[in-house]
């Protein structure tokens, strides 16, 4: 009987050791050592998320390590943000972010920007959100739309989600006297399915969700809302281009926790460079969103990250009614 | 293209991950705790180095295999692993309880091929009509259509109605904690920043239904062994349990099932959780003995399998066509697309043709894997009844702890869990029904979320609820439901 | 026992009390611009439906337990459970949640379900050797399939 006890407690410490020591063995291996999970704040489906999920696919050869890509949505983007900040910074959890975290700052939703993370660099730029709308809607440009809301005020239904740059770009549009009943239509796919649907009239969407529609006649690009003209989709003019101040670019930075090790935070950002002279990557986001690849370096990542903010911040008054 | 879909599936290497993706899928679905969606997330990386379509087949055969291994908790240990399985408890325990485990096992497994099937078939042939069908639905529509499946809740505890109404109002409740739809203004998160996304639904189901059946074990724990069978000897079954005959007689109650499950398949948002207990609820409106529903009689079971795998079908419906996943499940599989350079739209037969068909063809092929591996399975998933329940329960908890806590890498979410456990144990001695509480919490969020944005789009008008013919027909629908299940209170009452 | 006789009473005021804060923290939800309907909409609908429900049912069942009241108490009550397992399942599965992270998941589960265990075991001799090893077993082959194949993160806690 004792001898029983004896052997059972020695057959328990040897399992429990050999487990110890893995785990030891694998802390000791350099990083990285074990997966690595990118947290996008998006649903799955989205431009975030395959922007995310690309670069995980490619990251891998780069860096030797599995990389899940976890959606978090919810709160505009806030609630995979605040995941994402109060992670370990041990540099296994990186945060794949867009411009959604200023305007999400910008309408209070959240109370922290870029500045609380460490910035491994922006590593993406979407080509521009569009304005779209039905191809047999009465209007051939943006002027022509904003005339129509103001000839009938309140009728004509934009889609706009709070804290997002659709609200950003449906603000700016208010500011200028368009008339537009502003309203929440969902996620890009789901606005796609209501303007087709007549539920909604216009919307912004990036170029993946609404290509196929223009294509086959469905819907028609009023303009683009970006700062200069997509390389890829050079026929539709900008807002600015037909008189119409708004112009904003998202780009898409890869953050990680305060207080991950600078050079984890170096290696991560020098493998996205890599990816970035991929010709396989460089198709893949071609094809799907007409993108180009474009990674800067940490520095310049920061000075743009902080004019982003700079330019959703001087809009928080028109967010935040009655917050 | 149908025939580069088909060998891309049918080659020895697309064939061996089908067939992967069916095992892992039924294994994670038979876990409570472990879903579809998790295998599905771990195996994504995997998918990277596989061509287009044998990685979204792979996927989908997880899809598959998850929803189908999902019917086995409910049958033995009556916990739904998932919210498309909730009414499975209903008939599918008291089966086992009378030693008829193996045979509802084999209702499930054929039922679950049939659903599949059924919704593959709508998929292959009208799946432009669903989808310009599904494209009609607007906010007004989709309040209706929940205010439609909420008052399912008063035909559903047709027993008692008062308690059935407040559990499905205190699962209401909860769906509230957390960001509001629209403006995300935060709402009972007591500063709780964990709080702050709500509850998951997984969390709140595997606690409401799996903690309180721990408990009431160690309540009687002086006293009982295993899971009491009345007649153990006769749960092996020969083949799937049951005659051919029997098949037959259920076939009408399948393909009206399956219809539901599709038709609540096409419209994103509500899914499995819900079609499950429609079908179900139906089933027992329309049949000629409603009164034995919930004493175990394949009929419920039927309803619930069929429907539930019919939908999975109707959610690729929208989901190729029109590229909107139906639930986060589904927004995996689209994002998975889109990285295998497929844009799902209306263009996806012109530009992706083969894939397409691929996806057909995967899908069947799964469907078959799973019934073969179930047939032989089902003697030994039998088995687990068999474990004595003091080792079984810990070790479903541990699971069911570790399925909540993989969410979010959250310990927070196994409290929340075991919040949800003593909640159900106050409800369940309490004498009040869960199942209203489930649905409440499920269809609350997209009740407020439409019926809010269906309001801003009217800016305040009622009348689109009414002069929209969608929206009006299921607000009668709604009228007819209360209407007949009160009238049937008040003759039992009587 | 106290509770069959007074379940009614209890649960019933339990929840119209729930409800009743619930409608009183509604108040408390700020009110965002010029929205039909906003988020404070639903909550203060939900509290109200919840509070007339549950006194409803309050006010049947104090009638009904001072109908009892008067009836001679030939209640056989049946056999009760044993509360006292019930309360330390519960002190377990909680005990378990705060212990992972410092504990770490193998030692916290091994003891979880080796404790629960016992709490389980209908009365009958028990093998103090086979629990510990089903425990063992368990929590082990779970933990490397977990961390190894599916690739989730357990917490560590003293044993690594």
């Amino acid at each position: 009987m004792k001898k029983r006890i004896l052997m059972t407690v020695l057959l328990i410490t040897l399992a429990l050791s050999a487990v110890w020591a893995a785990g030891k063995a694998e802390d000791a291996k350099p990083w990285p050592a074990k997966p690595i999970q990118m947290i996008v704040p998006f649903k799955a489906g989205g431009d975030s998320d395959f922007n995310a999920r690309t670069y995980a696919k490619y990251l891998e050869d780069v860096l030797g390590a599995t990389i899940v890509v976890v959606n978090v949505d919810g709160g505009g983007g806030s609630i995979g943000a605040t995941q994402a900040k109060e992670s370990d910074p041990d540099g296994y959890t990186v945060f794949l972010g867009d411009v959604a975290l200023a305007l999400n700052e910008a309408s209070s939703l959240s109370d922290f920007g870029y500045e609380a993370f460490d910035t491994a660099g922006i590593v993406g730029k979407n080509s521009g959100e569009y304005l779209t709308v039905r191809s047999d809607f009465p209007v051939n440009s943006a002027p022509e739309l904003i005339a129509l809301t103001q000839k009938e005020p309140n009728k004509y239904k934009l889609a706009a989600n709070t804290g997002a740059t659709t609200y950003y770009a449906a603000s700016v549009l208010k500011k200028l006297g368009a008339q537009f009943n502003i309203v929440n239509a969902g996620s890009s796919a789901e606005r796609v399915a209501s303007l087709k649907g007549g539920h909604i009239d216009a919307m912004f969407n990036s170029m993946g969700t609404i290509r196929s529609y223009v294509t086959n006649g469905d819907f028609k690009i009023l303009g683009s809302a970006a700062s200069v003209r997509a390389e890829a989709y050079p026929d539709y003019p900008t807002m600015k281009e037909q008189g119409i101040d708004l112009a904003y670019d998202i780009t898409y930075v890869m953050y990680f926790p305060k207080g991950t090790p600078k050079d984890i935070v170096q290696k991560f950002h020098n493998a996205c460079v890599t990816v970035s002279k991929n010709p396989q990557y460089a198709e893949d986001i071609y094809k799907a969103y007409g993108q180009f690849p474009y990674v800067l370096g940490i520095e310049e990542s920061l000075k743009i990250l902080d004019e982003e903010k700079t330019k959703f911040m001087a809009f928080k008054d028109e967010f935040s009614t009655g917050r | 293209m149908i025939l580069e879909g088909f060998l891309a599936v049918v080659s020895i290497s697309g064939l061996f991950w089908i067939f992967l993706g069916t095992i892992v899928g039924i294994i994670f679905g038979a876990i409570p705790g472990l879903t579809a969606t998790m295998a599905i997330v771990m195996f994504i990386p995997v998918t990277y180095s596989l061509p287009p379509a044998t990685s979204i087949a792979l996927l989908l055969s997880l899809y598959i295999g998850g929803i189908s291994g999902g019917l086995i908790p409910p049958i033995l240990i009556n916990i739904p692993g998932t919210p498309a399985s909730i009414a499975t408890c209903f008939e599918g325990y008291p089966m086992t309880l009378q030693g008829k485990g193996g045979q509802a096992l084999g209702y499930g497994v054929v039922f679950s091929f049939f659903g599949t099937l059924i919704s593959v078939l709508a998929l292959v042939l009208i799946s432009p009509s669903l989808a310009a069908l599904a494209i009609k639905f607007g906010p007004f529509e989709y309040a209706a259509v929940t205010i439609f499946s909420l008052s399912l809740i008063i035909t559903l505890s047709a027993d008692n109605m008062v308690k059935g109404v407040m559990s499905g109002l205190i699962g209401l409740v909860f769906a509230t904690v957390g960001m509001a739809p629209i403006d995300s203004v935060t709402r009972y998160t007591f500063g709780f920043v964990n709080l702050r996304s709500g509850f998951d639904i997984l969390t709140v189901l595997v606690g409401i239904y799996a903690i309180p059946e721990i408990l009431e074990i160690a309540e009687r724990s002086k006293w009982i062994k295993r899971i009491e069978t009345e007649e153990i000897g006769k749960i092996k079954i020969k083949g799937f349990g049951f005659s051919f005959s029997e098949f037959i007689i259920q076939i009408p109650n399948a393909i009206r099932s399956a219809f539901i499950g599709i038709g609540l398949g096409i419209l994103p948002g509500i899914g499995n959780g819900t079609s499950n207990i429609l079908a179900y609820s139906v089933a027992k409106n329309q049949s000629k003995h409603p009164e034995k529903f919930g004493t175990g009689i394949p009929d419920g079971l039927v309803a619930t399998e069929t429907a539930n795998n019919a939908t999975i079908g109707g959610t690729i419906i929208p989901l190729l066509t029109l590229g909107i996943p139906g639930d986060s499940t589904a927004a995996l599989l689209l994002g998975a697309l889109i990285i295998n350079g497929i844009t799902p739209g209306p263009l996806i037969f012109q530009e992706s043709g083969s894939v397409v068909y691929a996806i057909y063809f995967a899908m069947i092929i799964s469907s078959l894997i799973m019934l073969f591996l179930d047939l032989y399975g089902i003697n030994l998933f039998v088995k687990i009844l068999n474990i004595p329940k003091h080792y079984l329960f810990p070790a479903v908890f541990v699971l069911c702890a570790i399925g909540a806590f993989g969410l979010n890498n959250r310990l927070f979410d196994i409290a929340i869990l075991i919040f949800f456990g003593l909640v159900g144990y106050f409800l369940k001695k309490s004498e009040y029904p869960l199942p209203p509480l489930i649905l409440g919490f499920v269809l609350g969020p997209i009740f407020e979320l439409n019926l809010r944005r269906a309001l801003s789009y009217s800016q305040g008008g009622l009348l689109p609820f009414v002069s929209r013919p969608i929206s009006l027909m299921f607000l009668v629908l709604t009228i007819v439901s209360i209407g007949f299940g009160l009238f049937k209170n008040s003759k039992r009452k009587a | 026992m106290m509770w069959q006789k007074y379940k009614e009473l209890i649960s019933s005021s339990v929840i119209t009390v729930v409800g009743l804060v619930y409608f009183i923290l509604a108040f408390s939800i700020r009110q965002y611009g010029d929205a039909v309907l906003d988020s404070r909409f639903l909550p203060l609908v939900l509290g109200v439906l919840l509070v007339v429900f549950g006194s409803v049912k309050l006010f049947g069942s104090i009638r009904q337990t001072l109908r009892q009241e008067h009836e001679t108490a030939t209640m056989n009550s049946p056999e009760t459970g044993s509360r006292i397992h019930v309360l330390l399942t519960i002190a377990l599965m909680i005990g378990y949640a705060f212990a992972l992270k410092p504990l770490g998941f193998l030692f916290s589960t091994s003891v979880y379900m080796f404790l629960q265990t016992i709490i389980l075991f209908p009365n009958k001799k028990k093998n103090v050797v086979i629990m510990i090893a089903v425990s063992l077993i368990f929590s082990i082959t779970v933990y490397l399939v977990f961390t190894r194949v599916f690739s989730l993160v357990l917490p560590r806690g003293i044993l690594g």
